[in-house]
């Protein structure tokens, strides 16, 4: 269970004021949910996520995960990255088995253990390539086994499939499902997508902007397992467009250009 | 296919090239113009005579043996440092203004002051050796450094790296491909460096050597030497960029830092 | 914790300004640590060199400087300096004008490059102070060879950096301005040369660089006129402060030359800086 109560962030701007990027933000997440948070550009759910995985200090409140306050990362996360964010000096193996490294497994171990995962994710044939030389769709399979070769109760995931082009993101989320109904991880994805985050999610974050805040937090009744037919169904479209609704509202006069 | 023909036309206009200005100096050499000028075939046949004398190779032995001795802690200490510079930045405020002065003044002038404080001996040419590549190696190192990207840095923290897994699993492979670099600069600044002193000293080693053939006007022989020390020079490099090939398989094409004066 | 990294927000956010330790940094600390390093390798060569018995080797900082403050009011060191600044210009001004034309030849012209690179990458290579003992028997202890080692000094980078800027002249700008049927010399003119224009400043400057090197090759090894005797006097005589004062004197003429042809580089090249500041 993640309890998150109260959290707050200011930055300090550099003509000496303060910049309010997130403002009594206050949810829980349950465990074996999958949670999406969805919102604006601007609206800090990315710098959210980041609390949660112990890589920001919130200006105000606090985070408990299990009654645990996070001060810091913890072997209980792992965290998935939009840029995909590999070495490029090592190769996938590697790379795979580098979160276990960084544990205290040696190199030989750590290649050892990241196998299963690799063949989880279909790349194992890839295993001694050199990132540079594979997809970004084949990439972001290396980080998401990467975060789950760690064995994380909790996978932070931040908009992981926004680099990629709209059919390759399709299949990921397909092999994403497929993927958590086997590991049973409980998973905080943050995304832009709509679509995306009704597909996933049990439940769905919308937030507002300037400052960051909750706006409210919708519950997906869609049937599990999700499926390519879950796309073209009634609830699903009611929740996109719902969706769609809220966050045009945010963005204001629909003529001017979001801003980035 | 066609960049293969390409090649090997240029090399082939090379070869012509090397030819050509070749026969222009066997000319000049006959119509003896001047003795700086002495024909080709002579000093092609000095160069077995030379190359083999037990004068060279002391004096090749005196030059390696100065190189072994300082570069390799010059290099050790410069990535070191520049290591520390390139990460942290009251390390790098301190030392900025130190390393640019000396990368930007033409070193050679601080020979005269390096014989008198270590004498005319190997102690000067080991101290020329060390001011010409420490601080190229320091500013690549720190280039290479701050090249890091700094979401791998997060995504390791992320997985619980503290500093100094940080330092050791992310900051030093990505700062190696320009910490090479320095290494291949240095290199060549190591052969400058012991060529000039050990020409200022006249005595010991390759650039003694240089001096004496020099005001002995024995041309042919000086030739010898200098085609010799300019291969070396090439090969050096030549090994170096090898082993960093090797080394580094994910490098596409490194960038060198390099500062104004070069050295002698 | 992650300091070093700060606190970086994800894309599409980045309306918020730069934020964490590093930001809040106050803006005086870092001159705090710059002047107070040097200050304090200032004090310990003063320190140090007081410390000696002798004054013969290691010259305590105020001494240096009291020498050179001499040295600057003396004739005969402006004599030597002119002794060594005259060829030094005729070699470098000359190793400019042949870098500059045989760069852009290398550069345009596959065929000549192909010939002359043996040359150039055996130059490349070779410490030029080795040629030092040719140009004294080809002409002897005079300006001329001091021209000629100033000039070998310098020749290559600039050949080197021109012949870079040329080759990497945008293809698409070519074909622009042959799309208009522009003829070889006017290509060349109106194209080519202006936007190798930061390669061949680059090449200025470093070349400066090498021909400042040299000049002071030139003082150290043909000591017979200039600095160089200056140097080898004061060695003779023990005049240790002279020395150094003589060695900071041409150490201050390099750095100068090197900002004044960084200063030259950068107004010439300002369009690539803009440039680059756009994209």
């Amino acid at each position: 269970m993640i309890e998150i109560e109260g959290i707050g962030r200011r930055f300090n701007t550099r003509d000496g004021g303060s910049f309010e990027a997130l403002k009594d933000v206050s949810f829980s997440v349950k465990d074996k949910e999958f949670f999406s948070i969805i919102g604006p550009s601007g609206c800090g759910k990315t710098t959210l996520l980041k609390m949660v995985a112990g890589l920001v200090k919130p200006t105000a409140g606090r985070i408990d995960i299990d009654g645990q306050t996070v001060i810091g990362p913890g072997e209980d996360r792992a965290m998935v990255f939009q840029q995909f964010v590999l070495l490029p000096w090592a190769d996938i193996l590697t790379n795979v088995g580098f979160g276990l490294e960084l544990r205290g497994m040696s190199r030989k171990e750590s290649r050892e253990a990241a196998k299963p995962y690799l063949e989880q994710v279909g790349l194992t044939r890839f295993a001694e390539h050199y990132p540079h030389e594979l997809s970004g769709g084949m990439q972001q399979r290396v980080g998401l086994a990467r975060a789950l070769a760690v064995g994380p109760d909790i996978l932070l995931m931040d908009e992981p499939f926004g680099a990629l082009d709209a059919q390759t993101r399709q299949l990921m989320q397909e092999d994403l499902m497929r993927l958590w109904e086997v590991e049973q991880t409980t998973v905080i994805f943050v995304t832009h997508s709509m679509d995306e985050a009704a597909y996933l999610s049990d439940r769905v974050l919308v937030m507002d902007t300037h400052p960051g805040r909750v706006r409210e937090i919708l519950d997906v009744p869609l049937p599990r397992p999700r499926e390519e037919s879950t796309r073209r169904s009634p609830v699903f479209n009611e929740l996109t467009s719902h969706m769609w609704h809220e966050l045009r509202g945010m963005m204001g006069d629909p003529t001017l250009p979001a801003p980035e | 296919m066609r960049s293969m023909s390409a090649k090997n036309r240029n090399r082939v206009l090379s070869i012509i090239g090397l030819a050509v200005g070749l026969a222009i100096w066997e000319v000049i050499g006959r119509l003896e113009l001047s003795p700086a000028f002495p024909p080709v075939t002579a000093v092609i046949g000095a160069i077995t005579e030379v190359w083999t004398s037990a004068r060279f190779l002391d004096a090749l032995r005196e030059s390696l043996i100065s190189i072994a001795i300082a570069l390799p802690p010059s290099l050790i200490f410069g990535i070191g440092v520049g290591l520390l510079v390139g990460r942290y930045r009251p390390v790098e405020w301190a030392l900025d203004p130190l390393i640019n002065t000396f990368l930007s003044l033409p070193l050679v002038a601080l020979i005269p002051v390096l014989f008198l404080i270590f004498g005319l001996g190997r102690g000067s040419i080991l101290a020329t050796i060390v001011i010409y590549t420490f601080f190229i190696v320091v500013v690549n190192t720190a280039a290479g450094v701050r090249t890091t990207d700094p979401q791998i840095v997060e995504m390791a923290t992320s997985f619980g790296a503290g500093e100094q897994q940080v330092m050791r699993r992310v900051v030093l492979p990505s700062a190696l491909p320009l910490m090479y670099a320095g290494v291949r600069i240095a290199t060549g600044r190591a052969i400058r460096a012991v060529i000039i002193a050990e020409q200022v000293i006249g005595l010991i080693g390759l650039g003694g050597l240089v001096q004496r053939l020099g005001g002995a006007f024995a041309v042919e022989q000086l030739y010898a030497v200098i085609l010799f020390i300019g291969l070396f020079g090439l090969v050096s490099m030549e090994a170096v960029t090898a082993v960093e090939r090797r080394a580094l398989p994910w490098v596409i094409a490194p960038e060198d830092t390099e500062p104004a004066f070069q050295g002698a | 914790m992650v300091a070093q990294s700060g606190p970086t927000l994800g894309s599409g956010e980045s309306q918020v300004p730069e934020a964490g330790p590093r930001a809040r940094a106050n803006r005086w600390t870092p001159w705090v640590f710059r002047i107070g390093s040097v200050g304090l390798v200032l004090v310990i060569w003063e320190l140090y060199g007081r410390a000696q018995e002798t004054t013969l080797f290691f010259v305590p900082v105020s001494s240096v400087l009291a020498a050179l403050w001499g040295q600057l009011q003396s004739a005969e060191f402006w004599d030597a300096f002119g002794q060594t600044f005259i060829p030094f210009i005729w070699g470098w001004l000359l190793s400019l004008a042949v870098g500059i034309v045989l760069g852009l030849l290398i550069g345009r012209f596959n065929t000549f490059d192909a010939l002359t690179k043996p040359y150039v990458t055996f130059l490349n290579a070779l410490p030029v102070s080795t040629l030092v003992p040719i140009a004294v028997i080809l002409f002897g202890i005079g300006y001329a060879s001091r021209i000629l080692v100033v000039f070998l000094f310098g020749v290559v980078e600039v050949t080197l950096n021109t012949a870079a800027g040329v080759r990497y002249v945008n293809k698409d700008l070519i074909e622009m301005g042959e799309s208009f049927n522009a003829s070889q010399p006017r290509l060349f003119r109106k194209v080519i040369f202006p936007a190798s224009l930061p390669g061949i400043m680059a090449g200025v400057r470093i070349g400066t660089g090498r021909a400042v090197v040299g000049m002071v090759v030139v003082e150290i090894l043909l000591v017979a006129v200039g600095m160089g005797r200056l140097i080898l006097r004061y060695r003779g005589r023990f005049q240790s402060a002279d020395l150094y004062a003589v060695v900071l004197a041409l150490i201050i003429f390099g750095i100068l030359l090197q900002v004044l042809a960084r200063q030259i580089e950068r107004r010439v090249s300002k369009w690539k800086h803009e440039m680059e500041q756009i994209a």
